[in-house]
């Protein structure tokens, strides 16, 4: 193993860490404890780096930083009970009595805490991959193409609205009010696999595990009893079928390669399978999420044993309940795609310039892409050609980029 | 198998000041090169030291004195350190050449540990 992949692993066993010390303090402390939480995580993982920098990794590190956590949080409490002449005898004491109508395990609770919708959207993301995930807040602002004192105040404003909600507005959900709870949660997520996934400039390796993050939580959630409904279903098979292509939707010099041209062998099975194994269990929904019929698009994609063999019809079809559901430009933009792979080019090419009015796809690259993808098909290859130029001046523009897809994730 | 003991000095505000999530990063690389040279069998253990003044103890043969390390007027203190095992001077400066600590700071010394 390489002294770079021993950092990676580092990074990520230092993320999954201090987002278990998290979980397990608010569970015990209470959301209004949850920055105290946070600070103790923080010191632990400090406490344990400085001493495993010299004396090596310890077979159990999880054990190791629970007992670090555990003894910080309570001279904390014990200090702040001092300052206010409360009696002595803190004690954070065991795990809360668990209560069996509502979600126990620590970490699914805090998910459901971090996408309370008294929150900003983007707060629940960015709490989200801060206080579950692990992520700093300069990976987040990484991920974000965002100034780090700007995330770092964003998490602060966030954290302490939580912890002044009321008790009954931040508690669990019991399991009678998932279906009420669980959109917020499923939507943070595959905001955040957005976020990981779009190929933008920035730190890769970051964006890879947030990718890699916001699959794992929604397994997590599909897996789970109680909040394996069939949207969350739906949510874990298209994260899976996304992340069997992450390897191959990037050439070696790190730029992205179409469907057509992907190696078709680099993709991950297991992954692949996971999905369909997901899609399967999905199909007990009353009427198909948008989770649904993305999942279907991208299942289609991965069954197809080549690019000539995909079954643009079929795609088509979801595309068009998609567009019925989502209202939102970018997936018009893919849709067109399909369209005019299913051989109706021209209608197509209608719908993209009727949205070429649209003044945030000026800078929008794949919608110059679509563009030039579909003109190429009806043989206008100069205007073609015009339209890879628009995409590649409107490439570096991120910011943009970020401000549409957020415009178009968070309102439809 | 030689012992080699390698002292890892930094100046002596090196960290003051750093963010915990610099820091942190900081720290990760020398975990990270921990890791690797205890995968590779040539890691022997080592000790941090702690930042603070230390003190040094002298006699002048007849009084013993103790004073705090005078650690303004040094230009750098001894932060920690790691013993490998290696075969001679030439294979412990091989396995030093990756050490974090020359991307983070700018010298480790090496000595041999005298073994009988």
């Amino acid at each position: 193993m390489s002294g770079e992949d021993i950092r990676q692993q580092l990074d990520r066993l230092s993320r999954r860490e201090r987002g278990r010390l998290i979980a397990g303090l608010v569970n015990r402390l209470g959301h209004q404890h949850l920055e105290l939480a946070e600070d103790v995580a923080q010191e632990a993982m400090l406490a344990a780096l400085s001493t495993w920098q010299y004396q090596g990794t310890p077979d159990n590190p999880a054990a190791w930083l629970t007992r670090v956590a555990h003894n910080k949080a309570i001279d904390r409490l014990r200090h702040e009970a001092r300052n206010q002449r409360l009696d002595e005898g803190v004690d954070i004491g065991a795990a809360p009595e668990p209560e069996p109508e509502r979600i126990a395990d620590p970490e699914l609770r805090l998910i459901f805490l971090c996408s309370n919708t008294a929150l900003e959207g983007v707060d629940r993301l960015a709490l989200t991959l801060r206080v579950v995930s692990g992520f700093t807040a300069r990976e987040i602002a990484n991920a974000f193409l965002a100034p780090e004192t700007a995330v770092a105040q964003r998490l602060s404003r966030a954290r302490h609205k939580l912890q002044r909600l009321p008790g009954p507005e931040a508690s669990p959900p019991s399991i009678f009010e998932i279906e009420r709870h669980l959109p917020a949660a499923l939507k943070v997520i595959y905001l955040m696999f957005s976020l990981g996934y779009a190929p933008r400039s920035g730190e890769q390796l970051v964006r890879r595990d947030v990718a890699l993050e916001a699959q794992r939580l929604a397994r997590e959630l599909a897996d789970t009893q109680h909040t394996n409904t069939a949207d969350a279903q739906a949510l874990a098979a298209l994260l899976c079928f996304q992340v069997s292509r992450l390897n191959a939707r990037e050439s070696e010099s790190g730029l992205p390669v179409l469907l057509r041209n992907q190696d078709r062998s680099a993709w991950d099975r297991s992954a692949v399978d996971a999905g369909m194994h997901y899609l399967q269990a999905a199909r007990a929904a009353d009427s198909p999420s948008r989770y649904h019929l993305e999942a279907g698009i991208a299942s289609l994609y991965a069954s197809a044993p080549s690019w000539e063999q995909i079954d643009w019809d079929a795609i088509l079809m979801l595309y068009e309940k998609l567009e019925a559901l989502a209202q939102s430009p970018v997936v018009q933009i893919n849709a067109s795609v399909a369209r005019a792979f299913a051989g109706q080019a021209e209608a197509a090419l209608r719908q993209l310039d009727a949205l070429a009015d649209e003044p945030l796809l000026t800078h929008y690259a794949p919608f110059h892409l679509a563009r030039a993808e579909v003109l190429r098909l009806l043989g206008q290859e100069d205007r073609a050609r015009q339209q890879f130029q628009a995409a590649i001046e409107s490439g570096s523009s991120a910011p943009v980029l970020q401000h549409l897809q957020q415009r178009c994730l968070f309102h439809h | 198998m030689a012992k080699f003991a390698l002292m890892l000095p930094h100046a002596p505000d090196r960290y003051k000041g750093l963010s915990e999530d610099d820091y942190m990063a900081v720290i990760k690389d020398y975990v990270a090169w921990v890791e690797q040279a205890t995968a590779d069998g040539v890691y022997a253990g080592g000790h941090k030291l702690t930042e603070d003044t230390g003190r040094v103890v002298t006699s002048n043969g007849e009084k013993v004195e103790v004073h705090d390390s005078p650690f303004t007027e040094v230009s750098e203190i001894l932060g920690g350190l790691m013993i490998i095992e290696a075969a001679d001077y030439d294979a412990a400066v091989a396995i030093s050449r990756t050490h974090p600590h020359l991307k983070h700071n700018s010298k480790i010394e090496i000595r041999q540990v005298h073994e009988v």
